[in-house]
C-alpha cells in the first residue's frame, strides 16, 4: 500500500515532459514578441499594451524560443515543444504548420530572405521555404540543437549540445567542415568579419576561422559559457554560468577586465550606444560602460536567464518564474513599463473565448 | 537537505557508473537499480518476513478468540495484541522501517534519474548544479539518452515498419511485470476478507497505474520501473518464496 501511496506522490510531483526554459524575446520595428510557454504575445513595445496572442492548435502548445521575424516582416516563424513549427503573419493567424520535427524546438529559428532554418532537439537542422514546405535537412549525428545558427549569405553555421560547430552549405545542406570543440554549444554563434566567436561547455569562448573551421584562439573561463559572446569594437563581452563576467579582447581572447556579480550569467550580453547590459540568474539586470564602470543595476522578481533585448530604444527582460512575464527599461535604467502574468494570462483568455 | 543527502549522492552515483558503462544512461539506470535493490535486500528480507509472521499470527486461535472477546473494548482489544505479539516474539512494526527507507529510496531515485534526464534549458542549468566538482561536465554534457530504441528522456513508442501506430512496448512490459511482482508480494490467505479486497486490488489497480506513468513519464523513469519489478521477482526467487502458479493466475 505504501508503494502505490509513494507511486500517486511521484505523479504529482513529477514533472512529465517539463516544458522547462525561459521566455524568448524579439523585437522589431514597434512590436515585442515573447513566447512564454502556453502562449506567443505581441505587445506594443513602447507601452506593453497587449496586441495579440498565439496559443497554437492544440492543448500542448508550449513555446520558449524566441519567434523569428522575416527581414521584411512579412511572416514570423515559432516553433513549440511538441515539435510544431508555425508561420504566422504579423498580426498572429495561422498560415503553416510543420509537424516533421520529433522534438522540442528549443532554438529560435533563422529566417532568412528566402528560407526558414528551424534547428530541433532531434538533432535535426530542418530547412524550409517561406510557405513551409521542407527543402532538406541535416543531421547531427543524433544530437540535440539548442542553438540556432549564423548564417554569412552562403553558409550556415550550426552549434550543437554534442560539442560540434558545422559549416553548411545553406542551399543544399551539404557539410562543408566539422570541428568538435570539446564541449556542448548551446546557443547561436557570433560572426563578426569572418570569424566565429562561440561558448562552450568546456569552460571557455573559441574563436574560429569561418572558411575552415581552424581555432584561432581560446579563452578560459571559470565555468560553462552558454551563450556566444556579443562583440562590439573589437571587443567581446561574455559570462559564464559561475557568475563570472568578461571582456575579451577578440583579436587575440585576452582578458581586458571582468565582473562577478551575484548569479549565474547565461543570456548573451546586450552591446547598446555605448552601454553593456547583462542579466542574471539572481534577479539583477546589470549596465556598464564597455571598459568596465558599472553604470547601475536593477533587481526584477524572477530568474533572469533570457537575454536582454533591444527594441525602439527600450531594453527589455523577461524573468523565469516572476510575477512580472516582461519588463521594458530605458538605458539609464527605468521602468518604462511592466507586464504581469497575471494580466498576460488574463488578455490570453479573453482572446482565445472571443475566437471561440 | 533531501537533496544533499539523498538525491545528489544518488544522481552521482548514476553518473559514476554511466561513466563505467560507456556513457549508456540506459545500462546506467540498469546496473544502478540493481545495486540499489541489492543493496536494501537485507531489509527487503526482514520486510518480508515480518509480514509472514503477521499473516501466520493473524491466523493463531488465540489472536482470533482475542479480536472476538473484545471486539467492543479497543482499548483492552490493543492491549491483549500487544501481550500475544510479545509472547509470541512478532513484532507488528518489522516491516515498517524497511518499508520507509525503500520509499525514500524509490524518490531518490526517481528524482536522480529525472534530474539526470535533463531535457529542457532549466533541467539542464539543474543539472549542473547537482553534479559533484570530480566529473568534468565538459566531457560529460549532454548524457547519451538513447538506449534501444528508445530516447530515455521521452515517452516510449516502438514504430515498426507496417504499422501505422506506434506500440507502447516499454508500458506494456512495466504493466505485466508489476502485476506478477503484486501477485507474487500479496498474500493470498489469512487477514480477513477485507484484507482480501485490498489485495486484489492492488494487484489490478498498481499494474494499470503504473502502465500509465510509464505511457506519459521519460522512459528512464519506464526502465526504472521494469527492472525494479523484475529484481523483486528475482528477490523472491532467491528467497525461495516465488510462487510460479500465483505470479501468472488471474484471480
Amino acid at each position: 500500500m505504501l508503494s502505490f501511496v509513494a507511486v500517486l506522490a511521484l505523479s504529482a510531483c513529477g514533472s512529465r515532459l517539463g516544458a522547462n526554459s525561459w521566455p524568448g524575446v524579439t523585437a522589431d520595428h514597434g512590436t515585442v514578441y515573447v513566447a512564454a510557454g502556453p502562449a506567443v504575445y505581441a505587445l506594443d513595445a513602447k507601452t506593453g499594451a497587449f496586441r495579440w496572442a498565439f496559443h497554437g492548435e492544440g492543448k500542448s502548445f508550449s513555446a520558449y524560443a524566441a519567434p523569428a521575424l522575416s527581414p521584411d516582416r512579412s511572416l514570423l516563424v515559432v516553433g513549440d515543444y511538441s515539435g510544431a513549427l508555425y508561420g504566422l503573419t504579423p498580426q498572429g493567424d495561422v498560415l503553416w504548420k510543420f509537424a516533421q520535427a520529433q522534438s522540442q524546438y528549443i532554438a529560435a529559428p533563422l529566417v532568412t530572405k528566402d528560407a526558414i532554418y528551424a534547428p530541433n532537439a532531434d538533432g535535426t537542422l530542418y530547412a524550409l521555404d517561406w510557405q513551409g514546405k521542407l527543402r532538406w535537412t541535416f543531421q547531427a549525428h543524433g544530437q540535440p540543437l539548442w542553438g540556432t545558427p549564423a548564417f554569412d549569405g552562403q553558409q550556415l553555421y550550426l552549434p550543437s549540445l554534442g560539442h560540434h560547430l558545422y559549416a553548411l552549405n545553406a542551399a543544399d545542406g551539404s557539410l562543408v567542415w566539422d570541428v568538435d570543440l570539446g564541449g556542448a554549444l548551446a546557443s547561436q554563434p557570433t560572426l563578426v568579419k569572418g570569424v566565429l566567436y562561440v561558448g562552450t561547455f568546456a569552460n571557455s569562448v573559441v574563436a574560429l576561422n569561418a572558411s575552415d573551421g581552424k581555432v584561432l584562439w581560446k579563452a578560459k573561463t571559470g565555468g560553462w559559457v552558454w551563450s556566444a559572446p556579443a562583440y562590439a569594437n573589437g571587443m567581446l563581452y561574455v559570462g559564464d554560468i559561475s557568475g563570472k563576467f568578461f571582456a575579451l579582447r577578440a583579436p587575440d581572447g585576452q582578458t581586458a577586465w571582468t565582473e562577478s556579480p551575484d548569479g549565474a550569467i547565461v543570456g548573451r550580453p546586450l552591446v547598446m550606444d555605448g552601454q553593456v547590459y547583462f542579466t542574471t540568474e539572481n534577479h539583477l539586470l546589470l549596465a556598464f560602460t564597455p571598459d568596465g564602470k558599472p553604470l547601475w543595476q536593477h533587481t526584477v522578481q524572477g530568474q533572469l536567464y533570457a537575454a536582454p533585448v533591444a527594441g525602439d530604444g527600450l531594453i527589455f527582460v523577461a524573468p523565469h518564474k516572476g510575477d512580472d512575464l516582461l519588463l521594458a527599461f530605458t538605458p539609464d535604467g527605468k521602468t518604462q513599463w511592466t507586464l504581469s502574468v497575471k494580466d498576460a494570462e488574463a488578455a490570453l483568455k479573453a482572446a482565445t473565448g472571443s475566437k471561440k | 537537505m533531501w537533496n544533499t543527502l539523498i538525491v545528489d549522492p544518488m544522481l552521482n552515483s548514476l553518473l559514476w557508473i554511466y561513466n563505467l558503462v560507456g556513457h549508456n544512461f540506459g545500462w546506467a539506470i540498469i546496473v544502478f537499480t540493481l545495486l540499489i535493490r541489492l543493496l536494501v535486500y537485507p531489509l527487503t528480507k526482514q520486510q518480508l518476513e515480518g509480514a509472514e509472521a503477521m499473516q501466520k499470527l493473524q491466523q493463531d486461535p488465540r489472536w482470533k478468540k482475542i479480536q472476538e472477546k473484545y471486539k467492543n473494548d479497543k482499548e483492552k482489544l490493543a492491549q491483549e495484541q500487544m501481550r500475544l505479539y510479545k509472547e509470541l516474539g512478532v513484532n507488528p512494526f518489522a516491516s515498517c522501517l524497511p518499508t520507509i527507507v525503500q520509499f525514500g529510496v524509490l524518490f531518490g531515485l526517481y528524482y536522480a534519474v529525472i534530474k539526470g534526464l535533463a531535457h529542457a534549458p532549466i533541467e539542464l542549468i539543474d543539472l549542473h548544479n547537482h553534479i559533484y566538482p570530480v566529473f568534468d561536465t565538459a566531457r560529460l554534457i549532454p548524457l547519451n539518452s538513447h538506449f534501444l530504441w528508445m530516447d530515455l528522456a521521452r515517452p516510449e513508442w516502438l514504430h515498426i515498419p507496417g504499422i501505422p501506430f506506434g506500440i507502447p512496448t516499454l508500458a506494456i512490459l512495466v504493466g505485466i511485470t508489476s502485476y506478477m511482482q503484486s501477485k507474487i508480494m500479496t498474500p493470498t490467505s489469512g487477514g480477513g476478507q477485507q484484507n482480501a479486497m485490498m489485495g486484489q486490488m492492488m494487484t489490478i489497480y498498481m499494474p494499470l497505474f503504473l502502465f500509465y506513468l510509464t505511457l506519459t513519464f521519460p522512459s528512464g523513469l519506464g526502465l526504472y520501473f521494469l527492472i525494479s519489478n523484475l529484481a523483486t521477482v528475482g528477490q523472491y526467487a532467491m528467497m525461495g518464496r516465488l510462487d510460479m502458479k500465483q505470479m501468472f493466475s488471474f484471480k
